[in-house]
């Protein structure tokens, strides 16, 4: 199968595991057989040119803090509609890709930053089939401008737009549908994955009395609750407990995080690790280093991956009530789930330090079911089963290529049009 | 002309004065009568809030408790919410689980099915050639 894959960013560039998990995806249908071609920004960190990649389409500035805050309201404004709305440069490019590449389908990713909702109106206009990955309520995110939704639009994506949508957890419909963005065509929840080949059993788990080695990565913000575990430590060492460590990986992105330890007055029981490779963390997961994976994040996360790679390796996942990777696994069978506040989390974690709570046969089933039901080679025929049907699904074209890209530059001065009077009467009242 | 101009000023300067002489007059009064109405305010708001004290503590009370109950029923609610998701889960594993034993049962069908066939076929071949032999037989006379 002819496979084009849309990324608003591709790795070496990557936000979070809706990045990284695009390049795992294209690698897994490239080692079986089929022709991919990832159109992708142009990146931000410098990398050698890899064949079928091809790095053309232009990222607005939408995920950089010093234009988000430096910049007018109404650039702001023009900037965030042009990265969700429409991009007739991307469109170009993408009607040029679809010409020279000929694929069967179109899988998309995160279109976010790229007018997302341009590039699906003109799939939709020239009738080309396509898969729609979510890992993230996107649609929602493409008819708004910032953080103001446009009902107007949001009610239109439903009755125009109809696929197939791959979201990775029921709650990324629900966020998206709550929006009143209606989800037309064929919804199949199908979860993250791991990569790698199953390990040998863990043996050694946590017994008390040992050193609890906790560990947490992803986004240093209060989204993910950072913030909760500095203070159940806090709370821990209050009621205590001392025999345990929180190492946090990677990029600080709230300021207001890194002085918590210190002003919590435990800068010796959690360390700021900053980034580590993907490749690097699980090697540490693979050499058990860690006891416990917290991962007090918020309700609307939508899967989480950092959690899914640690608990292949035994390391057992204590999660938030409710989160995404929450609708997969079991509370005490698969995982420890408990509700998002400091306390809460001291309280499972006082559990496991004084022995009321076995990690072992948690850590070893959880290990099992990822590596049986969670694997990419698991999840890859599912994923081919989507892609062959929606090839199959005949659409007829609303118009030539040259009209959708002639309708794109019209929508684009359409939109900054509006958007620059709406911000001028905005200000004059 | 300039006798006018004097005139003016001296008719404006006596009605200043006049104008002063009569607010450090009234001045002394208004002040007592402000003092007074203080006096009054305070002791009304006195006398209310003596009244309705009970009913000011109780409205405090009833507000922490509303806010305590706004927690509460916050956190019941997120309670259900995750024991929801986590039912989800639990209904994805059984459904994954029934997947896998579903294909085991298939894959033991199509292994005894196999076997079965080849009795099947070894009877039928048996049939077969006693029928086959039957009717030479009878051919034979």
């Amino acid at each position: 199968m002819k496979v084009l894959v849309l990324s608003n960013l591709y790795p070496p560039d990557f936000i979070g595991g809706y990045e990284l998990c695009c390049r795992q995806m294209v690698d897994g249908l490239l080692g079986r057989g089929h022709q991919v071609r990832v159109l992708t920004t142009v990146p931000r960190t410098p990398c050698p040119a890899v064949e079928h990649v091809a790095r053309e389409l232009e990222l607005v500035n939408c995920y950089d803090p010093f234009d988000v805050l430096h910049n007018r309201p109404v650039t702001r404004k023009v900037t965030a509609a042009k990265a969700a709305l429409v991009s007739a440069h991307n469109v170009h490019v993408l009607l040029d890709n679809l010409r020279r590449f000929q694929p069967d389908v179109v899988y998309l990713w995160n279109l976010f930053g790229l007018g997302g909702l341009g590039l699906v109106g003109c799939l939709e206009y020239i009738g080309a089939p396509w898969v729609w990955y979510l890992g993230d309520c996107v649609p929602r995110m493409l008819c708004s401008i910032g953080e103001d939704l446009l009902p107007g639009l949001a009610s239109q994506f439903g009755r125009y737009v109809r696929g197939s949508f791959m979201p990775v957890s029921e709650r990324v419909i629900h966020e998206i549908e709550a929006a009143g963005v209606e989800l037309q065509g064929d919804i199949n929840t199908s979860p993250n994955w791991v990569l790698g080949r199953q390990p040998e059993p863990r043996k050694r788990y946590f017994r008390p009395g040992e050193r609890l080695r906790i560990v947490s990565s992803g986004q240093m913000g209060r989204h993910k609750g950072i913030h909760l575990l500095v203070e159940a430590a806090a709370v821990l060492r209050a009621r205590g407990f001392e025999n345990f460590h929180i190492d946090l990986y990677g990029k600080v992105t709230d300021p207001s995080v890194e002085p918590l330890p210190r002003q919590h007055g435990v800068t010796d029981l959690v360390t700021f690790r900053g980034m580590c490779p993907q490749e690097e963390l699980v090697d540490r997961y693979a050499r058990h280093e860690y006891d416990v994976f917290a991962f007090p994040t918020w309700k609307r996360e939508p899967f989480g991956c950092a959690p899914l790679e640690a608990a292949a390796y035994g390391t057992v996942m204590v999660v938030s009530e409710s989160c995404g990777i929450g609708e997969w696994f079991v509370d005490g069978v698969h995982c420890l789930k408990t509700a998002r506040t400091g306390e809460a989390f001291a309280d499972v974690l006082a559990g496991i330090l004084e022995g009321k709570i076995d990690l072992k046969p948690v850590g070893r089933r959880a290990s099992a079911v990822i590596w049986r039901d969670f694997h990419l080679d698991v999840l890859l025929p599912e994923i081919e089963t989507a892609l062959a049907r929606a090839q199959g699904q005949s659409r007829s074209p609303a118009g030539t290529a040259e009209e959708a890209y002639r309708l794109a530059l019209l929508a684009e001065k359409l939109t900054r049009a509006l958007v620059q009077e709406n911000a001028s009467f905005a200000e004059a009242a | 002309m300039n006798w006018g101009i004097l005139e003016q000023n001296c008719h404006r300067g006596l009605i200043s004065m006049l104008g002063r002489l009569l607010a450090t007059i009234v001045r002394g009064p208004v002040r007592m009568i402000k003092a007074a109405g203080r006096r009054v305010e305070r002791r009304l708001a006195r006398r209310i809030s003596e009244r309705y004290a009970d009913e000011i503590v109780q409205f405090a009370a009833l507000n922490h408790a509303m806010h305590e109950l706004n927690t509460n029923v916050t956190a019941r609610l997120d309670r259900q919410e995750g024991f929801h998701w986590d039912h989800v889960a639990l209904a994805r594993r059984l459904a994954s689980l029934e997947d896998h034993v579903n294909r085991l049962l298939d894959q033991a069908n199509v292994d005894g099915h196999g076997e079965a066939r080849n009795v099947v076929r070894l009877a039928l071949t048996e049939t077969l050639a006693a029928t086959t032999a039957l009717g030479q037989l009878e051919q034979a006379g």
